[in-house]
């Protein structure tokens, strides 16, 4: 359903395109045998990422077609149109929604990559197996998964009411918590995968160092450990937090037709609406805004290096 | 020394999965010493310190600071300072930031924690380093500023785990120096881990030869070098042959073994002096010199020679099968490997140690 949907807006996702751009920059001077070898990367990045977004940038200025398609007409109408309080509304439910999951991704997932970390090599197989198991099978499948639990008179429910917990089924699917719920297990796993790769690295004789000068466990954990964990844990607010507005399908499954995000308007209005220029300037917008948060985030962070992004 | 206790240990044992790292140690330290843990890597030096930093808590024993017992304490609140082996400097700060870091703890003032920070900088001839980035010192620098780091604190007792091992060899006959010096200055205990022993009898006080996870000898370099009391510290520290005769052991250094029989080329331990001409004359210089000094000859051929440090090595075999290596200055011998001659030391040369197998 709708891949359609998942692709414009994933690719939208992508800040400008600039990820695999970037690498080649650098080696360019050195050897022309290298650039020769870059050749392939650069030809993809151009024909998958750059030239559709750049399509995508135009059909936004485009007219709709009465059917499907759009028609070689300029116009801002479709820029207009979102400035409606209908949109602009889904805009600030999907950052909040956004930003509600990263929080408590970030108090959920911090601990666990950091700690995971930590742990010597066998446990640090089977917590890393415990977040990657999750993987093998389909997004969607396990969403499905968890209607069967939340469901009224479903597994929970019968479960608290057996155990006399509750006496009525307590009608947890289709809420705001509920999508809230499946956004944050959703992207959970990039949270503590970028947090760990950062913890990993981080030489843990810092925080004895930091120990043996008089700092206290908790002032060693905000002057060492936060400070150079920190790219880790940027790079998963920024793995959440963006997928988190277009991820059209968690609200969809849990939502049913009560939560509206900014990804389930493209979607529609791709599929359902047959309006392409309109869902192009969603996603336009929808990609300016996550750049701008990524650009706030680096400055903040004062850093230009993000674990394993950017 | 008893009246002048700064830091004891009292019966420190320690065990990870791997086994018993600490055996039951004591060890009594004054105010202002510079003392020495020596010992091949394993044999307890490292944890011994780190039970003392607090970073590591022992499983029985206790350590004592200025008479009171701080085994209980976590690291940050015992006034003792760590110099860690890769130097842990913190990736994310300047240089006059990491030297201050423990004023920042201490929420001192930024001005005070500069000026501070850059008085540390000149103790260590860094001054005017403190913009720098960590990462764009050389390793001579970089421990310059882990010690101004761990001396801000003005701390009791400075732990310091083998800090000169990632130096090049010239850099760290410097910094030796320069450690003794600035300890003798500043007057606090320090407490230094090493592998190498030319380094322990260079800057030591005192030296403790740890083997095991016990204390084999704890003395001062001259102690450990000219009376060893086993076996181990014998080769250890002075690199000695250790000879085992009439069920005693006996530890004799290489420079002490002379060789009595054709080798004329003028080494020290040599009894022929060059101008030697026939055999005659020479057999009977070497009895004169046998009964003159009590020296007892033994057979040996000879296995190998090596030049090495300056110093020529000869590898003998006994006829009882144990090997004895001479050296001397000079870089080459007139003795071939397979050859025999007659070698022997002095008694007073040898000295009886306890026999721990080595």
């Amino acid at each position: 359903m709708g891949s359609e949907g998942n692709t414009v807006s994933s690719a939208g996702n992508l800040p400008g395109g600039s990820v695999p751009g970037a690498a080649p920059k650098k080696n360019k001077k050195r050897r022309s045998s290298v650039w020769i070898l870059m050749m392939p990367l650069y030809a993809f990045t151009l024909v998958f990422v750059f030239f559709p977004l750049i399509y995508m940038v135009y059909l936004s200025f485009m007219s709709r077609a009465e059917v499907w398609g759009f028609v070689n007409e300029f116009t801002i109408g479709n820029y207009k149109r979102i400035l409606e309080p209908l949109y602009l509304g889904t805009f600030k439910d999907s950052l909040k929604l956004a930003f509600i999951s990263t929080i408590v991704n970030i108090f959920i997932g911090y601990p666990y990559g950091y700690f995971m970390a930590r742990l010597n090599d066998k446990w640090k197989k089977i917590m890393m197996l415990l977040v990657m198991i999750p993987f093998w099978t389909s997004g969607l499948i396990r969403l499905n998964g968890w209607i069967i639990v939340f469901r009224s008179n479903g597994v929970l429910d019968k479960l608290l009411m057996g155990l006399h917990i509750t006496d009525a089924p307590l009608k947890m699917l289709y809420t705001y918590p509920m999508v809230v719920f499946g956004m944050i297990y959703a992207l959970m796993p990039f949270m503590i995968l970028a947090v760990y790769s950062s913890a990993e690295k981080m030489d843990w004789t810092l925080v004895e160092a930091s120990r043996d000068l008089g700092a206290s466990a908790a002032k060693t954990f905000f002057h060492v450990t936060l400070p150079l964990t920190m790219p880790g844990l940027l790079s998963g607010v920024i793995l959440t937090f963006i997928p988190s507005m277009g991820l059209f399908f968690v609200a969809d499954l849990l939502g049913g037709n009560k939560i509206v995000l900014i990804g389930n308007i493209i979607q529609q209005q791709l599929t359902k609406g047959r309006n392409l220029p309109f869902a192009a300037a969603l996603s336009v917008v929808l990609m300016v805004l996550t750049s701008l948060l990524i650009a706030l985030y680096r400055r903040i962070a004062g850093t230009r290096q993000l674990e394993g992004l950017i | 020394m008893t009246d002048n206790i700064h830091l004891s240990l009292k019966g420190i044992r320690k065990s990870y999965e791997v086994g018993e790292v600490l055996k039951g140690i004591d060890l009594d330290i004054a105010q202002g010493e510079f003392i020495t843990l020596l010992g091949s890597s394993g044999c307890g030096k490292t944890t011994t310190i780190r039970i003392i930093a607090g970073l590591e808590m022992p499983d029985e024993g206790r350590v004592i600071l200025d008479g009171t017992d701080i085994t209980d304490l976590t690291p940050e609140k015992r006034n003792v300072n760590t110099i860690f082996q890769n130097y842990a400097l913190f990736p994310h700060m300047n240089v006059a930031d990491n030297v201050s870091y423990a004023l920042k703890i201490r929420k001192v003032g930024r001005a005070e924690r500069r000026a501070k920070a850059e008085e540390m900088l000149k103790l260590v001839q860094l001054d005017g380093y403190g913009d720098r980035k960590v990462s764009e010192l050389s390793g001579g620098q970089k421990q310059r500023v882990a010690i101004a780091r761990a001396l801000i604190n003005e701390p009791k007792v400075l732990l310091l785990d083998e800090p000169l091992g990632a130096l090049d060899l010239k850099l760290r006959r410097q910094m030796q120096l320069e450690l003794k010096r600035m300890q003798k200055r500043l007057g606090i205990t320090f407490i230094y881990i090493t592998h190498d022993q030319e380094e322990a009898i260079n800057m030591s006080d005192r030296i403790a030869v740890m083997n095991n996870g016990l204390f084999e000898q704890i003395g001062t370099p001259d102690e450990v070098y000219y009376r060893p009391k086993t076996s181990y510290v014998a080769n250890f520290v002075g690199n000695a042959n250790i000879i085992r005769e009439n069920g005693k052991t006996f530890a004799v250094r290489s420079e002490n073994v002379v060789i009595l029989e054709k080798e004329s080329s003028g080494g020290v331990n040599t009894v022929m002096d060059n101008d030697v001409s026939g055999e005659t004359n020479e057999l009977s210089a070497v009895k004169v010199f046998l009964e003159n000094t009590g020296i007892i000859s033994r057979n040996a051929k000879v296995l190998e020679k090596s030049f090495a440090g300056g110093q020529l090595r000869i590898e003998f075999e006994l006829e009882d099968g144990q090997h004895v290596v001479a050296s001397r200055s000079g870089i080459n011998s007139k003795l071939e490997a397979g050859e025999t001659t007659k070698i022997g030391w002095s008694p007073e040369n040898a000295v009886e140690v306890i026999d721990d197998g080595i």
